[in-house]
């Protein structure tokens, strides 16, 4: 598997609480193509977000990892905060979940696309503003040259997720981590979100990590899938193995679980 | 906006009426003739009657409170004086005018609001700032208990151990006799130091605690992920989207702070003997000075008003999200 | 006559701008909205952010007042009912809200939770208070020595079945779920619904079904209502509205609907069935 882009080994994360040190990742390990995408199941305690903060050093402070986190054959793991720096944003990037948590209220989203660009490949305001207005009409935002300079809370909910995506997206990553990005956005939103994700991802090239608790969407977007259950990997296939042919029981459970919208509904759970 | 603006005009106006009514009437119900008190040792009847009536003190009272109104905005007449506008009286000890008074000692306590100000804001957003950064070590807790020592020692304490120990004992700096600047700039400054010190303590330690705590919010913000993330440096982040989202607030509580001060800080212009609005107010009161308290009473309501509508403004200016504007 | 009756019901709320004359905003968030509810059913009420769904249920619960149109309970009209005719429309009607943990008192155990409805209702459980909740808390699945925690002990899932106990204390004839399984996990979430409709099957009271989640409602209701901006642009019986719906609207709703891979699932269904 030399050509894999990405590629983790025994991740462990440890974080301090107040009964004493916790696992929340146990050993996971995966790998991720050139533009493939890794769908990453779980429900909430399993630790896929926790292991999306751990690949670019955003965990939370008194947190240990071992392991190893190597992209492009680079060992991410035990690199200095100034030296992750040049990593995030530029060779792999993230989209989270809330997205008007997540874009600072007090300043445009022009500027907010313009300072990641500038603090990767520099140049002057001008430039970095022209690249602001084309990464907003890339990802759909209608009146780009305007809207640039307005701020989040005049977007809508799938548009500010759109100007997260534009953002991430904008120094051309290897590497797009999206961390539940349409789990808290409207139904046909998020069916917008996610031909927009596949649109950019063939047109660019890049490799994506998708996160969410959602198994009927990993179904649609996603090569290969890891299921995590509490810390540890319990899954880790191709797609349509996981789902045809689950081998651990907390994936066939989920599958179970998961409601259907289609063909028959299960006779154990039909209504009267 | 103009709709706000002119809204929030009215209910100044309002207010300050309001404040004007309620101390007239009490200084009316409380103080002593003030017919008695102007004529002084040597009095005769004949006499405090013809004072009661250029003062007008045998009308009623509201009318009184609409002459003294009337004085402000276009100038009164006491029998033969004529006292322009904005007429606030005479005072009752000294007979200078009121206004005369105010314009000569306003610029000494803005003097010492500015000049603390920049001491506390200073001090306090940087230490507070630091000790967020560094939550949870040593430093964070003893700047913090430092903080809560300093905003608990009261102010006129600090004053009088800070002038004995520096004016007295060790002469490093006289008496402040609060020159104007341009006549002598060093004596300015060895003047005001020490009122700008003892007021800025108390600020410094509660802006310390409060920004702290504003940037420990928005060190957990998702935004703040967000920057971290997008792998900006270090000085960018914390300035952008630590700092300036926390200082919204703190600009609003300054501006109230500020124009408090404005209407005088008594006991430290007291203490340093500095010739301002809040020596102007102690004075007065210990000796009833009734159209003098009246000023100062007023100066400083419409300071704290204004100063509210202001940090109203500045507000929708310092968050995007309150703008009434459309889009 | 339907258990409820909902008929034309408009809210619109009203904004006053700031300042001091300014124009008032008047938002519809439900516009001209009908319905009925049969006992024993179970309606779903779905859309998306916006759509009044939610408003709907709080007036359905007379938690809101309309303003303009009618709700009936059991042929009694009580939209404007307060006082006595309120408290017995309560006995009948009981909601069960999206998140537990702030929709129960967490100062109180569980066991004060779930019998408060009896004492607002002045009814007093023969057997005391005790036996009554632990009897309803093994009856929703949950320990009956916890009798005497507090809420923040409970996982999700089982904070809500506490909130399920209490809405069920006064043996109501209608129970609106307001989001009551959005947010929990999917497992859990699968677990609560087989809940609701085993007391159901048990009890035989009506559900409203509030949610956005098309596939959670096809599992539980029988008819479908869906709403779209204040208004219902479809409402038919479950089968129908999903396999062969009228409106555009909800057609754009079901498409957008991800699905697992139905080869995929078929052969791991055919492999289950095999072992």
């Amino acid at each position: 598997m030399t050509d894999d882009l990405f590629v983790v080994e025994d991740l462990t994360v440890t974080l301090p609480t107040g009964r004493g040190p916790v696992d929340v990742v146990k050993n996971v390990s995966f790998t991720v193509g050139r533009d493939d995408t890794l769908g990453i199941v779980g429900e909430s305690g399993s630790g896929k977000s926790m292991t999306a903060l751990a690949v670019l050093g955003l965990l939370p402070r008194g947190a240990q990892t071992t392991g190893s986190i190597r992209l492009d054959g680079a060992e991410l793991l035990g690199q200095s905060d100034r030296e992750l720096r040049s990593v995030r944003g530029n060779l792999i990037s993230m989209v989270f979940q809330d997205p008007l948590s997540s874009l600072n209220p007090y300043y445009t989203v022009g500027l907010q696309i313009e300072e990641m660009y500038r603090a990767h490949r520099g140049g002057s305001r001008r430039a970095a503003h022209r690249v602001a207005i084309e990464a907003l009409e890339r990802v759909g935002i209608p009146d780009p040259g305007r809207r640039v300079d307005h701020y989040p809370h005049q977007f809508s909910g799938g548009q500010r997720q759109r100007i997260m995506i534009a953002m991430a997206l904008c120094c051309s990553p290897s590497l797009l981590i999206a961390d539940e990005p349409t789990t808290a956005l409207d139904v046909t939103v998020q069916a917008q979100i996610l031909e927009l994700l596949a649109e950019l991802q063939s047109t660019t090239g890049t490799g994506m990590i998708f996160i969410t608790h959602d198994l009927a969407v990993i179904s649609s977007i996603a090569q290969r899938v890891l299921v995590m259950c509490e810390g540890d990997a319990v899954e880790y296939g191709t797609a349509e193995q996981v789902f045809s042919d689950p081998r651990h029981d907390y994936t066939r459970t989920l599958l179970d679980a998961v409601p259907r919208i289609d063909d028959e509904v299960p006779s154990e759970s039909r209504a009267g | 906006m103009t709709r706000y603006v002119l809204g929030r005009v009215v209910g100044v106006v309002f207010i300050l009426l309001a404040v004007c009514l309620f101390t007239y009437l009490i200084f009316f119900k409380l103080s002593p003739d003030p017919a008695v008190m102007i004529c002084g040792k040597t009095c005769t009847p004949e006499r405090i009657d013809s004072i009661r009536d250029v003062l007008g003190l045998n009308q009623p009272i509201l009318t009184q409170f609409w002459e003294f109104l009337k004085g402000i905005f276009v100038g009164r007449d006491y029998g033969s004086v004529h006292c322009s506008a904005p007429c606030l009286g005479y005072s009752f000890q000294t007979n200078e005018s009121v206004w005369t008074m105010i314009t000569a000692r306003l610029p000494v306590s803005i003097t010492v609001a500015v000049g603390a100000a920049v001491l506390w804001l200073l001090a306090g957003v940087i230490g507070g700032l630091i000790s967020a950064i560094k939550q949870g070590t040593w430093w964070d807790r003893t700047a913090m208990g430092l903080a809560l020592g300093g905003v608990s020692v009261p102010n006129y304490v600090l004053a009088l151990v800070l002038q004995f120990v520096l004016v007295v004992k060790l002469q490093v700096l006289p008496f402040p006799s609060a020159p104007a600047f341009a006549d002598n700039p060093m004596l300015w400054f060895e003047s005001y130091i020490m009122p700008w010190t003892v007021l800025a303590v108390g600020y410094a330690c509660l802006y310390a605690r409060l920004t702290r705590a504003n940037v420990i919010d928005t060190l957990g913000e998702n935004y703040f992920r967000t920057a971290r993330a997008k792998g900006l440096s270090r000085v960018l982040i914390m300035r952008r989207h630590a700092l300036r989202p926390a200082l919204t607030p703190i600009t609003t509580i300054f501006g109230m702070d500020f124009a408090g001060l404005l209407g005088g800080a008594l006991i430290t212009e007291t203490v340093f003997g500095l010739n301002g609005i809040g020596k102007m107010a102690a004075d007065s009161i210990a000796k009833n000075d009734q159209p003098v308290i009246m000023a100062v009473t007023l100066l400083a309501a419409f300071f704290v008003v204004i100063g509210n509508v202001v940090v109203d403004l500045v507000y929708t200016a310092l968050d995007p999200r309150v703008r009434v504007t459309s889009t | 006559m339907s258990l409820l009756e909902v008929r034309e019901v408009t809210k619109e709320f009203v904004s006053r701008g700031d300042g001091v004359m300014a124009r008032k905003a008047v938002f519809t968030a439900v516009d001209n909205v009908s319905f009925e509810v049969e006992l024993g059913e179970t309606l779903a009420i779905v859309g998306e952010s916006g759509s009044g769904k939610s408003t709907t249920a709080r007036i359905a619960a007379r938690l809101l007042e309309p303003t303009q149109g009618t709700v009936s309970f059991d042929g009694e009209d009580v939209t404007r009912a307060s006082g006595k005719q309120l408290a017995r429309f309560r006995n009948n009607v009981q909601v069960v809200f999206q998140d537990p943990f702030s929709s129960l008192n967490p100062r109180y155990t569980v066991e004060r939770i779930i019998t408060a409805p009896l004492t607002y209702q002045g009814i007093v459980p023969a057997g005391g208070r005790r036996a009554f909740a632990q009897e309803l808390m093994e009856r929703v699945g949950l320990n009956p020595d916890h009798c005497q925690r507090y809420p923040a002990q409970f996982s999700g899932g089982q904070a809500q079945r506490i909130g399920i106990a209490r809405a069920l204390a006064v043996n109501p004839k209608l129970v609106i779920c307001d989001e009551a399984v959005s947010a929990l996990d999917v497992s859990i979430q699968a677990q609560v619904l087989e809940l609701l409709m085993r007391l159901q099957r048990e009890s035989g009271f009506s559900y409203i079904f509030i949610a956005h989640d098309l596939a959670v409602v096809r599992q539980i209701s029988q008819r479908v209502a869906v709403m779209n901006k204040g208004r219902i642009v479809e409402l038919g019986s479950r089968d129908q509205v999903f396999a062969e719906p009228r409106d555009d609207y909800t057609k754009t709703l079901l498409a957008a609907v991800p699905r697992i891979n139905p080869e995929w699932d078929r052969k791991r269904r055919l492999a289950k069935e095999a072992r």
